[in-house]
């Protein structure tokens, strides 16, 4: 069914399209015409299908650093929470939606924050090669390590919906968020990238 | 016949619309809260927050489940807290809500003793505080509208009817889908039966909600409140006979004390008086 207000059965899925269908092959595209599995930019992993990491046809503006598995071994993604939208302008001046997500978050595994010696709720500091926010630590099951290649990958995941003004206020996401964007479309490559967590010496350390 | 809502805990997202939807028609404003490393905000009911969704992880047997339990007022069918209030200012009404009158209340929190769910709740932050619960937004049914969060509820999560077939409705569904929920209607006939009917599929008591007996609150308070002006007389009558006692004691003793250990009438008159210049 169409993204759209049509009944079922009207019109095409991919209303892009002229014929209203998926095609295979992608002419026009920058990084056509198959689709292929490359890494992210930043990533912990090496790619197992072939030697080429990244796309090499990515929107790379070269303007910030790129973080190394050593400094930043942590995989973060970004993702939205249905309290607030995009960065949050609007909605984290609203007092009933403000209350129910008051403070920037970082969601990991418990296997990660006993590794840190993290604790549920306590402020802590994520950080990649292009700036370092605080977050309160949310130690969920939901997170679980990956093991890729007989390693264990942990993962954390960061809401984006954070910034300084506002009835209530927290570190962005994109401040950690790699510049390269899609080959085709520049959308931003904000839901992969390397990073790391530590815990904060007190709550009030600046970042 | 009474109102009742049955909320069914599998069909929950976890949007909160509910919550900001009670607020809204409530015209309550939004709490300072923290994040406590939980999705859950404001933490519990408070004054100002009527309903509150709880975000509950759950292992059991190796998998994982995160469910969404929106707790409110159960408008018990014998409530607890109106079996408890001193000044009638809480009352169940026969269409089903628990109301309360905020012009009665003398805000004395006896009903957030008697309440098994620790739903009333007082307002800590004013200097005469009084108690917020939820209304089942009798304002709304009175217009002949769903209340609030039944209206908000985007997955029907929340459906609003009549009890005896909201009943039928709970127990269709555990029929229809027996290894989908537990063979259990929270508030069929709990504390005497609620108007408030959940369905689950894991265990109540893993949600958060109380383990309680079939009888009535009010079959207790009401057996402890009935004793009160006796237990109050008793009380003072000992208090009165106590008091009586010990002051007769010291009049005795006073009076078998020699009279010169006080001090005379005519040694303070022999302080000498200040020369006037």
């Amino acid at each position: 069914m169409p993204d759209g207000g049509w009944p079922p059965g009207e019109r095409l899925p991919f209303i892009m399209r002229r014929g209203g269908r998926a095609r295979l092959l992608g002419p026009s595209m920058a990084d056509g015409p198959f689709p292929e599995h490359y890494e992210p930019w930043e990533s912990p992993v090496f790619n197992p299908l072939h030697p080429q990491e990244t796309n090499p046809a990515l929107w790379d503006l070269e303007k910030d650093a790129k973080g190394a598995t050593h400094a930043f071994p942590l995989v973060g993604t970004t993702y939205r929470v249905s309290e607030h939208w995009q960065t949050g302008a609007m909605t984290r001046n609203l007092p009933w939606l403000a209350e129910m997500q008051p403070d920037m978050f970082v969601e990991m595994s418990p296997q990660l924050a006993a590794e840190r010696g993290i604790a549920n709720g306590e402020w802590v500091i994520v950080e990649s090669a292009r700036g370092a926010i605080k977050a309160v630590a949310m130690v969920t099951p939901r997170f679980q390590p990956f093991i890729i290649h007989g390693e264990t990958i942990h993962e954390v995941g960061l809401p984006y919906h954070w910034g300084y003004i506002g009835l209530v206020t927290g570190g962005s996401a994109n401040e950690l968020t790699p510049p390269v964007g899609d080959a085709n479309t520049m959308i931003p490559e904000t839901k992969a990238f390397l990073c790391n967590v530590r815990k904060s010496t007190n709550g009030t350390e600046e970042v | 016949m009474t109102k009742a809502m049955l909320i069914d805990t599998t069909r929950c997202i976890g949007c909160r619309g509910c919550q900001a939807a009670c607020k809204q028609w409530h015209d309550l404003p939004g709490e300072t809260t923290h994040n406590t490393g939980s999705y859950q905000n404001p933490p519990w009911i408070s004054g100002k927050t009527r309903t509150v969704v709880t975000f509950n992880e759950l292992e059991q047997e190796g998998a994982l489940t995160w469910t969404f339990a929106k707790r409110q007022c159960m408008h018990c069918e014998h409530p607890g807290c109106a079996s408890a209030c001193t000044v009638g200012a809480l009352r169940k009404t026969s269409d089903g809500p628990v109301v309360y009158d905020a012009a009665k209340c003398i805000g004395c929190r006896y009903c957030q003793y008697a309440c098994p769910f620790d739903i009333p709740a007082y307002e800590w932050d004013e200097v005469l505080g009084l108690i917020g619960k939820c209304d089942f937004c009798v304002d709304r049914q009175g217009e002949g509208m769903e209340p609030a969060c039944v209206k908000a509820c985007p997955t029907e999560a929340i459906t609003y009817g009549e009890r005896d077939q909201l009943l039928a409705e709970a127990h269709r569904r555990i029929v229809a889908d027996p290894t989908g929920y537990v063979d259990h209607v929270y508030g069929e006939h709990e504390v005497g039966g609620t108007s408030m009917l959940y369905l689950a599929g894991v265990p109540f008591a893993s949600l958060g909600f109380p383990v309680l007996r079939n009888e009535p609150v009010s079959a207790y308070t009401e057996a402890v409140m009935r004793q009160t002006p006796t237990i109050a007389l008793t009380v003072a009558a000992g208090a009165s006979a106590l008091y009586w006692i010990i002051k007769r004691r010291q009049m005795n003793m006073v009076l078998a004390e020699p009279v010169a250990a006080a001090p005379s009438i005519d040694q303070a008159a022999e302080k000498p008086e200040e020369v006037e210049s």
